[in-house]
C-alpha cells in the first residue's frame, strides 16, 4: 500500500517536536480569531505572513493552515453562545445554535459543531490524501489551454457563488484580472499600468490588497460604531447532547460533510459558502422544516461539519493544481512561493515530505481544536470581552508592520491606504470583494497559459475546443453562466440567498 | 416615499465603466500583437473592454431599476482618519522608529471610535507598542528602527 508510506511518511514529518509545536500555535490562534468578531482568518494569515520567512516552509505552512481550520471551530462558539458570528462561516449557525442556547442546550450545541467539525475534518483529510495524488497525475496532461478553461470555470463558479449582483461579481472579477495586469510584461518587458512607479514592477503586493480591503476597511466601518457588551446567553452546563439531539445530528453533519468537501473544491467555494448551503438543504430535507430557527440540531450539526470539510477540501485544487480557490489559499501559495516551492502537481514528488506533513498535521490539528473546544470552552468565551477598542489598534499595527517588513518599504502601506478607501467605495456600493482578489490572482496565470496556448495553436482559438478537457470545462462554465442567468433560476437563485441573509 | 439617496448600480457601474475606459487609454500604447504572438497590451485591452460593457450594463439596469437600493451614507471622517494614521505609519516608521510611531498612529486612529476615550487610548497605545517592540524587533528580529535616526 503504497498510501500507508505516504502517511507514514507525513506522521514522521507532523509529530516532529516543532511542527506539533507550530500545528498547536495555529490551532490556538485560528480558535482565537474564529471566537472574536471582526477578525477573519484572511487578514490574520496575511498578518502573519511575514513572520514565517524565517521558519522552515513545512512549519509555515502547518502554522498558516491550522489558522484557517482553526477558526471554523472557534467561530462556532460565539455564535451559539452570543448570537454572533465570530466568523463569515458561522453565520447560519447563529440562527439555531443560539436558540438551543436560549433553550438551556448550549453545551450540546457546541459539542455538536465540535464533534460534526471533528468528524468533517477527519473525512477532508482523507479526501485530500486520497483524492490528491489521483488529481495531480491527471493534472499531468494538462497544458496550457486546460489550465486556461480550468481557470475560466474557476472565475465563473466564483461569480455564481457570490451574494449580490450577478453582473457586479463578474465585473468585480474582471477589475481584479485587470489589476493582475499593473507590472513588467514578462515576456515583452513592457512596464504596464504603473504610473511610473518602480515598485508595482513586479505587480501589486497580494497582501496590500487583501489588508486595504478586507482589514482597513473593516476598521473604516465597524469602529464608529457604539459598542455594546456581548451578552451571553447562557451558563454551559452539560456537555452531552441528548438521545434525540444525537439522532437528528449525526445524518447532517455527514450530508454536511459531503457537501463541504465538494463545494470546498469549487474555486470561490471554501467554508462560508458551504455552511450556507447546507443549512437550505438541512431544512429541505428535514422532516420538521419549521423546527428550523428555533433551535434545531441538524442546523448546528449540517453547516458546522460543512464549513469544515470545506475548508480542508479548498487545500486539494490550490496543492495539486496551484489554483486558489480563495484568498485564505492565495495566501498560502504566496507563503510558499517565498520558500521557492512552486505548487502543482509536482508538489507530490517533488516535495513529498511537506506535502504529507501537512496533511497529517491537518488531521493532528483538528484533534487538538477537539481537546481545545469542548472542555475549555470557558476560557475562549472570555476573549468576547476584548473590546474593538482594543482589537482595532492591535489589528491596525500588525497589519501595518507586516506590510512594512514585506520588502522594507512603505510602498506597500500606501498602497493598503488607497485600497482601503476602495474597499469602502465597494462596500457602499454592495459589491463582494471576494471575486476580485481571485480575478487578480488568476490573472497573471490566466495571461501567462492564454498566451501558451495561443503560441503552440499558432493564433486559433479552436484549441480550446479541439482539447477535449478545455473544451468539456468551457462547455460546463457556458453551461453555469447560461443556467444562472436565465430569468427563472435568477429568482430562485435571489430567493437563496435572501433565505441565507434573513 | 423614500427620499432619493443615490442609487448603489448607477454608482458601481460608472464606476467600472470609467475604470475600463481609463484602463483601455492607457493600454492602447502597448502593442497589441497578434493572438498568435500576444503582445503586452492584448491582456488588458480585451478585459478593458469587457469591464468597461459590463460597467455600462450595470448602469443601464440601476437606471431602469424603479426602487433602487441607496448606498450607505458616506463616512468621510472615518475613512480620512484611517488612512491619516495608516500613511502616517509609513512616512514615520523608517525615519522616527517604532517608539513614536506606534503610539502616535493608535491615537490618530483612535478618532475613527465612537468617541475618543483618551485615557484608555494612552493604556492600548502604550502596551501596543510594548507588545510590537517584543515580538517584531526583540522576538523577530525584524529589521524596524526603533527609535529616530538622530538618536
Amino acid at each position: 500500500m503504497e498510501i500507508l508510506s505516504h502517511l507514514a511518511l507525513g506522521f514522521s514529518v507532523a509529530l516532529s517536536f516543532e511542527n506539533l509545536l507550530y500545528c498547536m500555535f495555529g490551532v490556538i490562534v485560528g480558535t482565537a480569531i474564529g471566537v472574536l468578531p471582526g477578525l477573519g482568518p484572511l487578514a490574520t494569515i496575511a498578518m502573519l505572513l511575514p513572520l514565517t520567512y524565517t521558519l522552515e516552509p513545512t512549519s509555515a505552512l502547518i502554522m498558516l493552515s491550522g489558522i484557517y481550520y482553526g477558526a471554523q471551530y472557534g467561530g462556532s462558539t460565539t455564535a451559539i453562545l452570543v448570537n454572533l458570528p465570530g466568523e463569515s462561516a458561522s453565520v447560519v449557525t447563529c440562527l439555531d445554535g443560539h436558540k438551543m442556547a436560549l433553550n438551556g442546550r448550549a453545551g450540546s450545541a457546541l459539542a455538536i459543531a465540535a464533534l460534526g467539525s471533528f468528524f468533517a475534518g477527519t473525512v477532508g483529510t482523507a479526501l485530500i490524501a486520497g483524492f490528491a495524488p489521483v488529481l495531480a497525475t491527471f493534472a499531468f496532461n494538462f497544458g496550457p489551454a486546460e489550465y486556461f478553461a480550468l481557470m475560466v470555470l474557476g472565475l465563473v463558479a466564483a461569480v455564481t457563488l457570490a451574494h449580490g449582483s450577478l453582473l457586479k461579481a463578474l465585473a468585480m472579477v474582471v477589475f481584479g484580472l485587470v489589476l493582475g495586469c499593473i507590472g513588467i510584461d514578462v515576456n515583452s518587458g513592457v512596464a504596464r499600468l504603473d504610473f511610473g512607479f518602480l515598485e508595482l514592477a513586479d505587480g501589486i503586493e497580494f497582501v496590500a490588497i487583501a489588508m486595504g480591503v478586507f482589514a482597513f476597511t473593516d476598521i473604516i466601518v465597524n469602529w464608529r460604531k457604539k459598542q455594546q457588551e456581548p451578552v451571553l446567553a447562557a451558563k454551559v452546563t452539560s456537555l452531552m447532547p441528548s438521545r434525540e439531539e444525537f439522532k437528528e445530528s449525526w445524518p447532517a453533519a455527514i450530508r454536511g460533510t459531503a457537501l463541504g468537501c465538494v463545494l470546498g473544491l469549487l474555486p470561490g467555494g471554501g467554508a462560508t459558502l458551504s455552511s450556507f448551503a447546507s443549512y437550505t438543504i438541512e431544512k429541505r430535507v428535514s422532516r420538521h422544516p419549521e423546527r428550523f430557527g428555533h433551535g434545531a440540531p441538524a442546523g448546528v450539526a449540517g453547516p458546522e461539519s460543512a464549513n469544515n470539510a470545506g475548508s480542508q477540501s479548498s487545500f486539494i485544487p490550490m496543492l495539486t493544481l496551484g489554483i486558489p480557490s480563495n484568498g485564505v489559499m492565495a495566501l498560502m501559495i504566496g507563503a510558499m512561493m517565498i520558500h521557492d516551492i512552486v505548487p502543482g502537481p509536482q508538489i507530490m514528488t517533488e516535495n513529498a515530505p511537506m506535502f504529507w506533513g501537512l496533511v497529517v498535521s491537518m488531521w493532528i490539528g483538528n484533534l487538538m481544536l477537539l481537546v481545545l473546544n469542548l472542555p475549555m470552552v470557558g476560557i475562549w468565551v472570555k476573549l468576547l470581552r476584548v473590546k474593538y477598542d482594543v482589537l482595532a489598534p492591535l489589528i491596525l499595527i500588525f497589519c501595518l508592520i507586516g506590510l512594512y517588513s514585506i520588502h522594507n518599504q512603505s510602498f506597500e502601506i500606501y498602497l493598503a491606504a488607497i485600497f482601503a478607501v476602495v474597499g469602502y467605495l465597494f462596500k457602499r456600493m454592495n459589491c463582494e470583494p471576494a471575486p476580485l482578489l481571485l480575478g487578480f490572482i488568476l490573472g497573471p496565470m490566466m495571461e501567462e497559459n492564454l498566451r501558451r496556448a495561443l503560441l503552440l495553436s499558432r493564433g486559433s482559438a479552436m484549441t480550446f475546443i479541439e482539447r477535449p478537457i478545455s473544451a468539456g470545462l468551457l462547455v460546463v462554465s457556458a453551461l453555469i453562466l447560461a443556467v444562472v442567468l436565465s430569468p427563472a433560476l435568477r429568482r430562485k437563485r435571489e430567493e437563496v440567498f435572501a433565505e441565507e441573509e434573513a | 416615499m423614500k427620499q432619493k439617496r443615490g442609487n448603489v448600480d448607477v454608482e458601481s457601474g460608472v464606476f467600472f465603466t470609467v475604470t475600463g475606459l481609463v484602463t483601455m487609454l492607457l493600454s492602447i500604447h502597448y502593442s497589441f500583437g497578434s493572438a498568435a504572438r500576444m503582445g503586452p497590451g492584448f491582456f488588458p485591452i480585451i478585459l478593458s473592454a469587457m469591464l468597461t460593457v459590463l460597467g455600462l450594463a450595470i448602469l443601464v439596469s440601476g437606471l431602469r431599476d424603479r426602487n433602487p437600493v441607496a448606498p450607505a451614507p458616506f463616512d468621510v471622517k472615518s475613512v480620512v482618519i484611517i488612512c491619516t494614521a495608516v500613511v502616517l505609519f509609513g512616512l514615520l516608521l523608517m525615519r522616527a522608529g517604532l517608539l513614536i510611531t506606534v503610539p502616535l498612529t493608535v491615537f490618530v486612529a483612535s478618532f475613527a471610535q465612537h468617541e475618543m476615550k483618551w485615557k484608555q487610548t494612552l493604556v492600548i497605545a502604550l502596551a501596543l507598542t510594548a507588545f510590537t517592540w517584543l515580538v517584531f524587533i526583540a522576538g523577530l528580529d525584524l529589521r524596524i528602527p526603533l527609535l529616530p535616526r538622530f538618536v
